[in-house]
């Protein structure tokens, strides 16, 4: 979306990097919080985030469904859970469990060696592609991943069905 | 595209290192589906940087993250079901106070 | 697709009453009936389409037809690589007078069965199978390839087993099934060879343009002719493969009637006309032919003369007129032999279901305990007559007309001598058959019976079949021009018959009446005694069929037999002497084995056991229970794995 040059593209740059730092904050709120409410909003950053990288990536129709249906649906249902569940604000309780020590060292090992592989890897030239266009997208969508698509919706039943017959009361 | 490829797969990786700390050291049954959420959107971003820095025909990158959403929905569903069933038979939803694998 | 629907709708018939048969009780019959009838009548309509296009040639003053206009239904089955597999239904002249005979015969046939098989146990499941034989035989008539015709051929085969030993109670029966398959599946595999041959050589197994196949064949032709051949000797029951088909009759007598007169058997013939370019091709393959045709005709004829058994006087007189009609294709005329194919079907059906009747009323088969019949049942007897003279060949009756054309033929394109042994079973046809009507119907009765008529079902197939007999072969005769002959495509009266010879069959088969009536009807000894003492021996070769089967008994089942028993007794012998030595030897082992288990193995497995134990108990600890542990311990290790293999 931004193809021009000289302060537009470096303020696009600096606003990539202040929207990427925002994401990892959100990201780190959402694992770290005591409070799970804070938690969840914390979630919500960081998804929100991604929505926003997602239009750095000229991927306009996928942002708008990331918002709708992670921050819209899910999220919803998350802090629904959330509040549903007691003791969320409950300082007596470890966020944490045991392993947290072992589990922050497989993490970092996981992400710092990502970072230095990412940062290191002869990568291919970009292809200057123009970004699908939505109609494209729609057609792709509804002619050759037909398929998954309905099956997709079938899981959505699925799931929904699932969901009532676990979450329900036991008839006694 | 303006933004180097390898800049957008650091945040992505970051979000997935991020997403299996929280998965691995959260108490609450709850924490561990937010992680799994932001394990699944570190996916999706590095699925849909690939697909821009590469050329995307006809936008099929963005309809395989678009099924990944609409699956990650499911197991979100599912999942919250899974913790609300377990907090009402036991009263906890703490990860490490549920062991029913325990040989 | 109404060419689709003739072979169709007997199979409908047939999954209706295999299914539903039983619920349908007595009403079964309509169902295969109505399918049938169906049938017929699509037949029919084919028939009257082929004709329309004959008259319009006619009007056209061509020779032959307009265009060879008529039905063809293909499509593509599978595709092997790049072969494709066609299949096709295809209803010319040929295939179309096929399937009159065998849907109108068949018709009347089943009609007549409602009364025979009635009150047996299985009566649904017996018109379930005549559909399924309908199916097959039509498959197989309206087959536009070989491939389809042999899938109708095994059908048939299949439905032929499960109809001869339909009453498998009768141990006779079950083996004559046997038998009957067996036998024919030898010839089954000549034809096999055959089409395995054409498709390898030619790659193509369609009838389309067999002259050029039999070219492309070059040196292979004769055996591939010869092949095709020796199937439709297993089918109609050629010598010498003509074994099963006396057995057969241990059937009802519908069947014997339906399937091995008019119509099944006929297939062979069918099958020798339909390829008939592959034998013109070359002499040998057809003087094969000829020569097996004749030499069954006149072998089987014989024996009929000897035989006392009423339904097999007229197996042995099929086969005869089944070699008659070889040795008619074997001139190279296709015409003469289907010809006779489709007058003999009418008064053998004819015959057999006056025998039918005569057996549902006597309660036996034996023609010596029978006599008189006619004054009790007169409607069998008189159409059982007229079948019997048109059998003869006394005009104007049908089988005089054929057998006409026949030796037209033979005295036409081969040796004199073929044209003597059609003469000579003339002669014996008309004694046999007469010498069948005499003892039967006529004299005094030499057994007390409370023999009484059949009812109105059978006997109406009886005289509509009677009709049939008497007048099927006008249609090739020169009364009404010739009509089938230019039906057929065949050149009428392209053979120039010797004036003498009509008049000389004529005078063949009233001589061989009048014998058969002087010495039976009067009782006379035709030979002198000495004469018939010397003869006698020969009496019993030939009232004994040749010994063929006691032949074959002799040359294959019982060196098979000796080699099984031998193979048995070193079985038993040999074989399981080192089996049991070997287990002797064994069991002495484990004993001693056995103490040492007790004493050392033991103590190492239940050491080994404690062992595991332990260990587990301490492994137990590492499982906690928690999921996340685990996801832990898993991401830990395809990190390592990650770092391992960089």
């Amino acid at each position: 979306m931004l193809e021009t040059i000289g302060p537009l593209e470096s303020a696009a740059k600096a606003a990539f990097y202040v929207v990427a730092a925002g994401t990892l904050a959100g990201a780190w709120a959402a694992v770290s919080a005591r409070n799970l409410f804070r938690a969840a909003l914390g979630l919500a950053v960081a998804l929100f985030g991604v929505a926003i990288l997602y239009l750095f990536l000229e991927a306009e129709f996928l942002a708008v469904v990331q918002i709708l249906v992670y921050v819209g649906a899910i999220l919803t249902l998350l802090v629904f859970g959330v509040m549903l569940t007691a003791r969320i604000a409950d300082p007596s309780v470890p966020r944490w469990n045991g392993q947290a020590w072992g589990g922050l060292a497989v993490a970092a090992v996981l992400g710092l060696g990502l970072a230095h592989l990412l940062f290191h890897a002869p990568w291919l030239a970009p292809v200057d592609a123009a970004p699908a266009a939505l109609p494209e997208l729609g057609k792709t969508l509804l002619s050759t991943y037909l398929l998954p698509f309905e099956v997709l919706s079938l899981l959505l039943l699925g799931a929904l069905v699932g969901a009532v017959f676990i979450a329900r009361k036991d008839p006694e | 595209m303006i933004i180097p490829l390898s800049h957008m797969l650091v945040v992505s990786a970051g979000l997935f290192a991020l997403g299996i700390f929280g998965a691995l050291t959260r108490r609450n049954a709850i924490g561990i589906l937010m992680a799994i959420e932001l394990i699944l959107n570190s996916a999706n971003l590095n699925l849909i940087a690939f697909g821009r820095a590469r050329g995307d025909v006809g936008g099929e990158t963005q309809v395989v993250a678009l099924i990944v959403i609409g699956i990650a929905a499911a197991g979100a569903v599912v999942g919250l079901a899974l913790v609300l069933a377990i907090f009402r038979h036991r009263q906890t939803i703490s990860a490490d106070e549920i062991k029913l694998l325990k040989g | 697709m109404p060419l689709l629907l003739i072979p169709g709708l007997p199979l409908i018939s047939f999954c209706i009453l295999i299914f539903f048969g039983r619920r349908l009780g007595k009403f079964a019959p309509v169902v295969s009936l109505a399918a049938l009838l169906g049938s017929f009548l699509l037949s029919l309509q084919q028939w009257k389409w082929l004709a329309i296009d004959l008259h319009q040639s006619f009007v056209a003053g061509v020779d032959g037809r307009v265009a060879e206009v008529f039905e063809h239904y293909v499509w593509t089955w599978l595709t092997l690589g790049d072969h494709p597999l066609r299949m096709g239904f295809m209803a010319d002249p040929l295939s179309v007078v096929m399937c009159l005979v065998v849907t109108g015969i068949g018709w009347l046939i089943m009609l007549y069965s409602t009364g025979y098989m009635k009150g047996d146990p299985r009566y649904s499941r017996f018109f379930a199978y005549l559909s399924l034989f309908f199916c097959a035989m039509l498959t197989l008539v309206l087959a536009d390839n070989f491939l389809l015709l042999y899938i109708g051929w095994e059908g048939v085969g299949l439905c032929s087993y499960l109809l001869i030993s339909f009453w498998f109670e009768k141990p006779a029966a079950a083996n004559a099934g046997k038998k009957a398959f067996l036998t024919t599946r030898v010839g089954d595999l000549g034809l096999f060879g055959a089409i395995l041959l054409i498709a390898k050589i030619t790659g193509d197994l369609s009838f389309a343009d067999l002259g050029g196949k039999a070219a492309l064949l070059g040196g292979w032709a004769p055996v591939v002719a010869v092949l095709i051949f020796w199937g439709a000797a297993g089918k109609s029951a050629q010598f010498p493969l003509h074994v099963w088909l006396p057995d057969a009759m241990e059937g009802p007598t519908p069947v014997s009637a339906l399937i091995h007169a008019a119509t099944m058997v006929a297939a062979g013939v069918y099958l020798v006309a339909r390829t008939l370019p592959l034998f013109l091709a070359n002499a040998q393959a057809l003087a094969v032919v000829a020569a097996v045709g004749a030499f069954t005709s006149l072998f089987a004829a014989t024996i009929a003369c000897t035989q006392t058994d009423l339904k097999r006087i007229l197996a042995y007189s099929t086969l005869s007129q089944l070699g008659l009609m070889m040795l008619g294709l074997g001139t190279g005329n296709s015409f003469a032999g289907m010809f006779h194919l489709v007058t003999h079907a009418w008064f053998k059906a004819l015959l057999f279901l006056g025998a039918g009747s005569v057996i549902h009323a006597v309660h036996h088969q034996e023609i010596t305990r029978m006599g008189g019949l006619w004054r009790k049942m007169p409607v069998t007897a008189g159409t059982f007559l007229l079948a019997s003279v048109a059998m003869a060949g006394i005009p104007p009756f049908s089988g005089y007309w054929s057998k006409e054309g026949l030796l037209t033929a033979i005295s036409s394109s081969l040796p004199p001598v073929y044209l003597a042994a059609a003469m000579l079973v003339s002669l014996l046809t008309a004694f046999y058959i007469t010498r069948a009507v005499v003892l039967t119907f006529f004299g005094a009765p030499r057994e007390e019976s409370h023999a009484h008529e059949s009812p109105a079902v059978m006997t109406v197939p009886l005289m509509v079949l009677a009709i049939g007999a008497a007048g099927i072969g006008l249609l090739g005769s020169p009364w009404l021009g010739h009509g089938m002959q230019h039906f057929m495509g065949a050149e009428a009266g392209h053979h120039e018959a010797p004036h003498w010879l009509e008049s000389a069959s004529v005078l063949i088969a009233s001589a061989g009446i009048a014998l058969a009536l002087v010495r039976y009807g009067l009782g006379w000894q035709l030979l002198p005694e000495g004469l018939r003492v010397s003869l006698r021996p020969l009496y019993r070769l030939v009232a004994g069929k040749y010994f063929v089967d006691e032949l074959y008994e002799l040359a294959l089942l019982r060196p098979v037999r000796w080699i099984s028993q031998k193979l048995f007794g070193f079985d038993a012998g040999v074989v399981d002497g080192a089996v049991n030595g070997a287990g002797e030897a064994g069991l002495r082992l484990s004993r001693v084995k056995r103490w040492v288990d007790e004493h050392w193995v033991d103590g190492a497995v239940n050491g080994t056991a404690w062992s595991a134990g332990q260990a587990g108990g301490m492994l137990r600890l590492l499982q906690t229970g928690l999921v996340q542990n685990y996801l832990l311990v898993a991401s830990a290790g395809a990190l390592a794995i990650f770092f391992i293999l960089r």
